[in-house]
């Protein structure tokens, strides 16, 4: 199953760097993977190709999801996910100047949306039909500057616009709806002028039938996916320890049994 | 500067990658601007995280945004300024009106006392604060030009031209509008006026001053800088900022090594505690002509 191909990626790149946050990227495989096949108009060859569609990781602490995505696409070569980080392109959040495929750096929340509606913008004005995606994790949504992005974004009828909410549920000391809860999500959302979808995040049919539906869309597109932060494995879903934590060498033969990859 | 930035910017705006977006200030500046390229004009709204993001977004496919906002409320998206802007090396121009404290009567929040100290510390981004109209629109030129992030801290109206030709400087030099021997004064922005009015003033007590326009904080022209002190071992500084970061410091690490007495003048940490005009504000803040002239007159008289 590609999804936790792309999971044992993830488990070896944060494994041989001893940092990630692996229960935040195994939340989005799927996500990635309905948008890199079969949604986004993208060239691994040409990662500055002008038409390309734009995808912000504003959750940029889930990047080795991305990272492991894009080097399974081909934009760069797969050892880079396992070499020594002395050196590498990967960081712990990504860095456009250095990584093929990475539009923007990202890190600091509640910055990506902002930097995609200048995107969405752009497009119109040069009238190009490139979209834009953007996918933003749910405790980053108590961050301010979302709710400036996505008031202007609705006013403005950004069509070209997807936000990807990762609802896993879970932010760096628990549970968001423990620490502070952003429901109702859907409501806010529609209030600030979005067309709104909620959609198994863990379904790459479900996930991209919701994507082929969007550019028909009067208003710019908010996708709450429903997941679970760090799908796939036991022992790593739903525990706060694993927001930064580390598998030792037991668990990790554990989370490959679990993934189907041994 | 304002009229001199906004006249600039229409010129400029023949090229269509050159937008202007604002936060809810400047409308009026600029509605022949936003009259003539409807395309290249936004206003966001007052929401200054989301103007400097979005600025960053249209940069991203080669637009050359200019973002306006009151200087001091810059402050509040430092976030997006470092990371959209200075890390991701962004082509965005940020322009900060009523700098220092342009916005005397106002108060403390519309002042900016600390953008050079905060904004310095940056990587990637290039620092403008010009001394009158006309450095100013050529700083304007020159920002649009650069390719990467640029501040260009503008005070706000009316301020007496200092050049009467056209494109006067050297963007990435020091410009040093009076030649003396006994001391160097350096300054920035507006507060240059008051410089020269103490050069007039000692200089009729045959105390002879450089008088140095610092128009661009960073790149530093560390070299320019130890020029301008080569005849004396007296200087002194002069800014509408805290001289904590500032033009102060910046001489003084250029001058690092030199055998040289200095003082810096300007806000000595702490907010404006007056409301007031501008010579009101300068006078008590101790940044008057009068006050840059005595300060120099008693570091040439210790010295001899």
């Amino acid at each position: 199953m590609q999804a936790n191909k792309i999971r044992g990626l993830i488990l070896d790149q944060i494994v041989a760097f001893q940092n990630g946050h692996l229960a935040s990227a195994f939340s989005m495989v799927e996500i990635l993977l309905a948008l890199y096949h079969g949604i986004l108009r993208h060239d691994p060859q040409q990662p500055e190709w002008e038409d390309r569609d734009r995808l912000i990781l504003s959750k940029g602490h889930g990047c080795s999801a991305l990272y492991a995505v894009l080097a399974d696409c081909g934009y760069f070569p797969l050892h880079f996910l396992t070499d020594s980080q002395n050196g590498n392109i990967l960081g712990g959040h990504p860095d456009r100047k250095k990584v093929p495929g990475i539009e923007v750096a990202t890190g600091s929340l509640g910055h990506g949306l902002a930097i995609g509606i200048g995107m969405a913008l752009a497009a119109k004005k040069a009238r190009k039909e490139y979209r834009v995606y953007c996918i933003l994790g749910d405790g980053e949504l108590q961050e301010g500057s979302v709710w400036e992005a996505a008031l202007f974004a609705g006013y403005h009828k950004l069509t070209n616009l997807t936000v990807v909410i990762d609802y896993n549920r879970h932010q760096s000391s628990g549970a968001v709806a423990d620490i502070l809860s952003i429901e109702p999500l859907a409501e806010k959302w529609k209030a600030f002028g979005w067309q709104v979808n909620t959609v198994d995040g863990h379904s790459i049919e479900e996930l991209q039938l919701r994507f082929k539906a969007i550019p028909y869309s009067p208003r710019p597109q908010c996708c709450i996916a429903y997941t679970q932060k760090g799908k796939g494995v036991s022992f790593v879903e739903g525990d706060a320890a694993f927001h930064t934590g580390i598998p030792n060498a037991e668990q990790i033969q554990q989370a490959k049994k679990e993934l189907g990859l041994l | 500067m304002r009229s001199a930035f906004a006249n600039t910017l229409q010129q400029l705006g023949s090229d269509s990658r050159i937008m202007l977006l604002i936060a809810d200030t400047g409308q009026y500046v600029f509605r022949h601007f936003a009259a003539l390229y409807p395309e290249q004009f936004l206003n966001i709204g007052i929401a200054e995280a989301n103007l400097i993001g979005v600025a960053a977004g249209l940069a991203h496919s080669g637009n050359i945004p200019f973002t306006y906002s009151i200087a001091s409320f810059y402050s509040r998206c430092f976030d997006q300024i470092r990371v959209d802007l200075c890390y991701n090396n962004m082509n965005v121009k940020m322009v900060g009106v009523g700098s220092g404290v342009a916005y005397g009567t106002m108060g403390p929040t519309h002042h900016t006392i600390e953008d050079i100290a905060a904004f310095r510390a940056l990587p990637n981004l290039t620092i403008f604060s010009p001394c009158d109209p006309i450095e100013a629109a050529q700083l304007t030129e020159v920002a649009a030009s650069l390719n990467g992030p640029v501040y260009l801290r503008l005070a706000l109206a009316g301020e007496s031209l200092i050049y009467s030709s056209q494109s006067p400087i050297v963007w990435d030099k020091v410009n040093t509008l009076r030649h003396g021997e006994h001391a160097t004064i350096f300054a920035t922005g507006r507060i240059i006026t008051q410089a020269l009015k103490a050069e007039e003033l000692l200089r009729q007590e045959g105390i002879s001053c450089t008088v140095v326009s610092v128009h661009t904080l960073k790149p530093v022209d560390t070299e320019g800088i130890r020029q301008s002190v080569k005849n004396t071992d007296i200087v002194v500084t002069v800014e509408e900022h805290n001289v904590l970061g500032g033009l102060g410091t910046i001489v003084a690490e250029a001058l690092i090594g030199e055998p040289i007495k200095m003082v810096r003048l300007g806000l000595q940490d702490t907010f404006c505690p007056v409301y007031g005009d501008m010579e009101y504000v300068y006078a008590a803040l101790g940044i008057s002509a009068h006050h840059i002239a005595q300060t120099v007159r008693k570091l040439v008289q210790e010295a001899s």
